[in-house]
C-alpha cells in the first residue's frame, strides 16, 4: 500500500486519461483540478465493497484489480459486470434514486481504486461546463452498455456473446473462474466450456 | 388543425417538463432551446422510428401515444409506452451508435415536438445549464430503465401490475390487453385473472 501511495500522482494520470477519452478538448487544468480530488483505497481478494439493499454516495476508478458485480436470483448468483483496470463502477441507481442498490460488489482479486464522494464530483460538473460535458459523456457511456447487455441476451446467440465476450477480454477468461463467465453470458458452463474448446 | 396554433403552449409544456427534470435550468437560455423546437404529426400506426434506424431526431409527444416493442421470435414485445408529455428519445442508437432494437409506433393519432439531435447538442455545447439539463435527463432515463430491468428480475407478476396499475391506469383502456401483457412480461390469460382481482 505505502509503494502504491507514493505513485498516486501516475494514477490520477492514468484516470485523467480515462476521462480525456470521452473528450480530448476537456481543459486539462480544469480535469487535473477535478482528478486530484481522488484519493486511494485498497480491498483484498474476496472483499464485498458493496451488497445489495446497501446505499452508497461514491464513484470508483479501478486502476488495479477486479471487481465482479452480481445479483442474486433463486439463491443463484448471476454476474452483471467485470470491473477491471481502467474502468469506472458505481452503484448508479442508488446514488442516483437515493434508494438502495439492487448488486452485490465483490473483488475477485486484490483491488486499487480511486475514489471520489458523487457530491463532489457533481460539484465540478458545476463548477466547470467542460467537466459538465464530460459527466453527461460518462453517464451516456453508462446507460448505452447497459441497454447494449440487455438486447445482447435478448438477440444475440449464446455462439455470438462468448465472441464478443473473448474479442474484448481476452485476459478475463483467465482471471475469472468460469462459473460466473458462464452467468454473466446467461449460459450453462457445459455450454461455455463447450465454445471455449470451438474457439 | 387547432394543435398547430397551439404551438407556445406546447412549447411551455415543454419547458416545465425540462424544468421537472433539472430545476435550476436557467429559464432564459431553456425558451431559447424551447423556441426550436417545431411540431410534427405522426397518424395513427405510422412509425415514429424502425428497427435500424439510427435517431437523430428528438421527441417531446404533445397528444397521442407511442409503444415501443421489439420482435422476438414472431411475437411482439413491448418495451415501454410514452404518453403525453413524455419523451420518445430513440436512445439505444443515440447513445450506442448503432442501429435501433425497436420499432417505436404511434398508437393513436400523434403530435409532438420535435428537435434534430445536431441542433440539440449545439445547446448543450452553448449553455452550460442546458448541458446539466442532457445529463438530467440521461440519468433520469438510465434509471428508469435500470428499475424496469430489475423490476421483471425481481418482482412478481403481481407486482409488476400493480406498479404498471399505479404509474399507468389510464392506459388500461387505451392499449390493447395483448401488448399490456407482453410488457408486463405475463400472458394474457394471467393478466385477465389479476384485473379481475384488483
Amino acid at each position: 500500500m505505502n509503494k502504491i501511495k507514493e505513485n498516486v500522482d501516475d494514477y490520477r494520470q492514468q484516470l485523467q486519461s480515462y476521462l480525456l477519452r470521452l473528450d480530448p478538448s476537456t481543459p486539462i487544468n480544469e480535469l487535473s483540478e477535478l482528478v486530484e480530488q481522488f484519493s486511494i483505497d485498497k480491498f483484498s481478494k474476496k472483499q464485498m465493497i458493496l451488497q445489495a439493499g446497501d446505499y452508497s454516495d461514491t464513484v470508483y476508478f479501478v486502476f488495479d484489480g477486479l471487481v465482479r458485480i452480481y445479483y442474486v436470483k433463486e439463491d443463484k448468483e448471476i454476474t452483471n459486470w467485470f470491473i477491471k483496470e481502467n474502468m469506472m463502477f458505481a452503484a448508479t441507481y442508488s446514488i442516483l434514486t437515493g434508494q438502495p442498490n439492487y448488486s452485490n460488489y465483490e473483488t475477485l482479486e486484490d483491488t486499487y481504486v480511486l475514489k471520489l464522494k458523487y457530491s463532489v464530483l457533481e460539484s465540478y460538473y458545476e463548477k466547470y461546463h467542460s467537466l459538465e460535458h464530460i459527466g453527461r459523456k460518462l453517464i451516456e457511456a453508462y446507460y448505452g452498455s447497459f441497454m447494449k447487455k440487455t438486447f445482447d441476451v435478448l438477440f444475440l446467440s449464446a455462439e455470438e456473446r462468448y465472441q464478443i465476450f473473448a474479442k474484448d477480454n481476452t485476459d478475463l477468461l483467465n482471471r475469472v473462474p468460469l462459473k460466473h463467465i458462464a452467468s454473466y453470458l446467461g449460459i450453462t458452463q457445459e455450454t461455455l466450456s463447450r465454445l471455449r474448446a470451438k474457439y | 388543425m387547432k394543435l398547430t396554433e397551439n404551438i407556445d403552449e406546447h412549447r411551455n409544456n415543454l419547458k416545465e417538463y425540462f424544468l421537472s427534470v433539472a430545476p435550476n435550468t436557467n429559464v432564459n437560455e431553456l425558451t431559447e432551446l424551447v423556441n426550436e423546437f417545431t411540431l410534427c404529426k405522426f397518424s395513427k400506426n405510422q412509425l415514429v422510428y424502425k428497427v435500424d434506424d439510427i435517431s437523430d431526431t428528438f421527441y417531446f409527444l404533445v397528444k397521442g401515444l407511442v409503444r415501443a416493442y421489439y420482435l422476438k421470435e414472431d411475437k411482439e414485445i413491448t418495451n415501454v409506452f410514452i404518453p403525453e408529455k413524455k419523451i420518445v428519445a430513440g436512445a439505444y442508437s443515440i447513445l450506442t451508435g448503432e442501429k435501433n432494437y425497436s420499432n417505436y409506433e404511434a398508437f393513436e393519432e400523434t403530435y409532438a415536438l420535435e428537435i434534430k439531435y445536431v441542433v440539440l447538442e449545439s445547446y448543450y455545447r452553448k449553455y452550460h445549464s442546458l448541458e446539466r439539463l442532457g445529463r438530467l435527463l440521461v440519468q433520469a432515463y438510465y434509471c428508469a430503465f435500470m428499475k424496469k430491468t430489475f423490476d421483471v428480475l425481481f418482482l412478481s407478476a403481481e407486482e409488476r401490475y400493480q406498479l404498471f396499475l399505479r404509474d399507468n391506469g389510464d392506459l388500461l383502456n387505451r392499449v390493447p390487453l395483448k401488448h399490456i401483457a407482453s410488457y408486463l412480461g405475463i400472458t394474457q390469460e394471467t393478466l385477465s385473472r389479476l384485473r379481475s382481482k384488483h
